[in-house]
């Protein structure tokens, strides 16, 4: 018999745990990462679709452009991701019409939280990391759990590679901790290439040991002049 | 038995039904790009779990004037999507404005469908196979029942993932003619035919491309049983079964 729980959250990775509900403790597919800088912010997400132990296809972009400044990466199940997305952008559309300007990522940021929440008793199964440049110009990225709690921080990884890659980008961009006062910026003093590069590196490190994680990273790239868009390869086995 | 039936039947107090498992199912569908369009392949049997119940049905149907559809999974689902997208068609054609629905809106529009009966927890059991031409542009997507759906040049559901694909990703070329493009289809087929119980040697082949829709009459493909392992089963080991 095919119970509820095999199906409802197929989730692309498939299920560790047989509890007897299907919410969010299940394996978590793909792996997005994002920097923030002083003036740019780095999004990257692999493009990898894989359900279970296969692959579907090599070549799913996760990131999806809502507003001029404003760039989501997305793990998780792929069904609810496109919908969130949907979601999003439309309710974005609306907001230009309403406000006659593009949305601010602080106001996005916002708006993804309470969206998620909205669907506490079934929620989105959905990891995300919103990215994009402030108000000030500075780069700011917010990570998200499932049911919309978030938090402005100074880099960030989701997804089953996140595990892998968060001690490193720890190690390497050092934030400084959210509980000092006077409080202390936590965007990152590297500059625009370096963090491409170290974002590139992270991605191999995570290739080789999760198998969820490979065939090309998408990298996106906002800043003053607009956003850049770079494929990188990956191991595809 | 009531009570067994009670356990299993969706109907609760408040008299609602939905789908808890699939009774009638196909298997694999297969479909990718050539030079000229998309061809799909599938078999026409629909099991009934163990036994081959349906020997001739029609698995992949064409949709509207630029689109293919084939389908694995539950035929009574897939016989209630045929009738979704009548509708859609019809009020399509209604428009009368010279336009028509492409492979990408279609696509589009059964992923919503699956989507949205999963959030509903009664879906449609299928994984559907979506594929077609619209001015020049060729277009193949599969959509899963729970809505997890993507393009790519080649698909394949169920057991095909697993079979046929990797044959595809070796041999799949962006320039096959229609010959060749058969000839890998039937290669692929031919190893979902040997080792996929609920495959059955009867397959139609179907076409799109910019000038229409051929789907072939139903046909076998040659095996090849003649191995000496077989020739005497209890060689190893007589009196044995």
């Amino acid at each position: 018999m095919a119970l509820r729980r095999d199906w409802v959250y197929e989730n692309n990775g498939g299920s560790a745990l047989n509890l007897p509900i299907s919410f969010p403790f299940q394996f978590i597919d793909t792996t997005c990462v994002a920097i923030a800088g002083s003036d740019y912010c780095v999004i990257a997400a692999d493009t990898r679709l894989s359900v279970g132990y296969s692959i579907y296809t090599r070549d799913y972009s996760k990131i999806c452009k809502l507003a001029e400044k404003c760039v989501m990466a997305t793990s998780g199940f792929q069904g609810d991701m496109k919908a969130l997305q949907k979601n999003l952008a439309a309710r974005h559309l609306i907001y230009q019409h309403q406000h006659n300007k593009q949305i601010s990522c602080p106001a996005m940021a916002q708006l993804l939280s309470n969206t998620l929440y909205y669907k506490r008793f079934f929620p989105y199964y959905t990891f995300n990391i919103l990215g994009g440049l402030d108000n000030d110009g500075k780069g700011c990225v917010f990570t998200y759990d499932a049911v919309g709690s978030y938090e402005r921080v100074g880099y960030s990884a989701q997804g089953s590679g996140a595990g892998l890659i968060i001690p490193v980008l720890d190690n390497q961009l050092k934030s400084p901790s959210p509980l000092l006062l006077p409080a202390k910026d936590a965007v990152t003093p590297l500059s625009e290439v370096e963090a491409v590069d170290l974002v590139k590196d992270v991605f191999a490190s995570a290739t080789e040991r999760d198998i969820y994680t490979g065939d090309k990273v998408e990298i996106v790239v906002i800043n003053a002049s607009g956003i850049r868009r770079e494929l990188m390869e990956l191991r595809k086995d | 038995m009531e009570a067994l039936a009670m356990k299993d039947s969706a109907i609760s107090q408040n008299g609602t039904e939905r789908t808890l498992y699939p009774y009638v199912t196909g298997t694999s569908v297969i479909g990718m790009k050539y030079k000229d369009g998309i061809i799909m392949a599938a078999d026409t049997g629909g099991s009934y779990g163990s036994t081959l119940r349906y020997k001739s049905l029609e698995r992949i149907k064409s949709i509207g004037k630029h689109s293919l559809l084939g389908a694995s999974g539950e035929i009574s689902d897939f016989q209630e999507l045929l009738r979704y997208l009548d509708e859609l068609v019809l009020y399509d054609n209604m428009w009368d404005d010279g336009n028509s629905l492409g492979p990408k809106e279609v696509h589009n529009y059964l992923t919503r469908v699956m989507y949205n009966r999963r959030n509903k927890f009664n879906p449609l059991w299928n994984s559907l196979v979506l594929g077609g031409v619209k001015n020049g542009q060729k277009y193949l997507g599969m959509v899963s029942m729970i809505g997890t759906h993507f393009e790519d040049n080649h698909v394949a559901t169920g057991f095909g993932n697993h079979l046929a694909r990797p044959i595809l990703r070796a041999e799949w070329r962006e320039d096959l003619s229609f010959e060749e493009a058969v000839k890998l289809m039937e290669k692929c087929l031919l190893v979902l035919l040997y080792r996929d119980r609920s495959a059955i040697n009867k397959f139609q082949i179907a076409k799109i491309t910019e000038e229409g829709v051929t789907i072939s009459q139903p046909y076998a493909l040659k095996t090849h049983w003649g191995f000496s392992a077989f020739q005497n089963p209890s060689k190893g080991a007589e009196g044995s079964w």
